[in-house]
């Protein structure tokens, strides 16, 4: 059976241009780690508030009446 | 928001730290670590967590009521009793008698780290590992790979430990699925 390539210029390029950034992607994921204690636990109450916030308002847009009806939304505003 | 929650936290962890310093005076404890999520970030990157949990050891007979005295103290010192945790400031704080050997071991040796000037103890990273290891939920697993990934653990010696404390085939099978490629 035949077989064949086909070469994509600029392929090799890119290859290592998305290395490159997933490298400092992970440098600084490692230099989040490195944060102080508290500055993390600030980020995590953050987190934690946006988390809150965001579970509210689904809470609110899931409401719903009898089975077959319609979501019940608030008007805007 | 970003100064409310600083102040905030800062606020909470301060307030938590001397509650538990007082709890140790009062011998309603006789030892305490912080652990689960709370004392993971201290190793690892920010995550989200709803409540921080405080491993506790408590003075006296073992009862099925192991936990009132300290609801019973931190209501008298007007800190709200919330289903199974204590608020203190915005955060439910959950406390959990020393369950196994391996968790009085990383209380035992815990380490002592300094928010705001307040000292409060916290389990080390090794034993975050390895009690996440014998918890076994996914969630725990992916505590143990944040502290590998962040370099706060040797592999080697989470292995040890869990060896030593009977997790050998946990860790092997963590390792196989996660680990090895």
């Amino acid at each position: 059976m035949a077989s064949f390539s086909v070469a994509v210029p600029g392929a090799l390029t890119m290859d290592r241009w998305v290395k490159d950034l997933l490298e400092r992607q992970a440098a600084w994921q490692r230099s989040r780690s490195s944060l102080s204690w508290e500055e993390k636990l600030r980020q995590s109450l953050v987190m934690r508030e946006a988390q809150l916030s965001l579970r509210g308002a689904m809470a609110k847009e899931a409401q719903v009446g009898e089975p077959g009806r319609p979501l019940r939304r608030e008007p805007p505003g | 928001m970003f100064k409310h929650c600083r102040e905030g936290i800062f606020a909470v962890m301060r307030e938590v730290a001397r509650l538990l310093s007082d709890m140790l005076s009062a011998g309603v404890i006789s030892e305490y670590a912080v652990f689960g999520a709370v004392a993971q970030m201290r190793y690892t990157e920010a995550v989200s967590t709803m409540d921080a949990d405080i491993l506790v050891a408590i003075p006296g007979v073992p009862s099925l009521d192991l936990l009132r005295p300290i609801y019973e103290y931190c209501t008298s010192r007007g800190f709200p009793v919330e289903g199974e945790s204590i608020r203190v400031g915005a955060w439910p704080v959950q406390f959990i008698p020393a369950f196994s050997p391996l968790t009085e071991e990383a209380m035992h040796e815990a380490a002592v780290a300094e928010i705001e000037g307040e000292m409060i103890r916290v389990v080390r990273a090794d034993h975050l590992a390895v009690i996440a290891l014998s918890v076994g939920r996914l969630r725990d697993h992916v505590r143990i790979l944040s502290l590998l990934d962040a370099g706060s653990v040797d592999a080697k010696k989470v292995g040890e430990l869990a060896a030593r404390h009977g997790l050998s085939a946990e860790w092997r099978r963590f390792q196989s699925r996660f680990l090895e490629r």
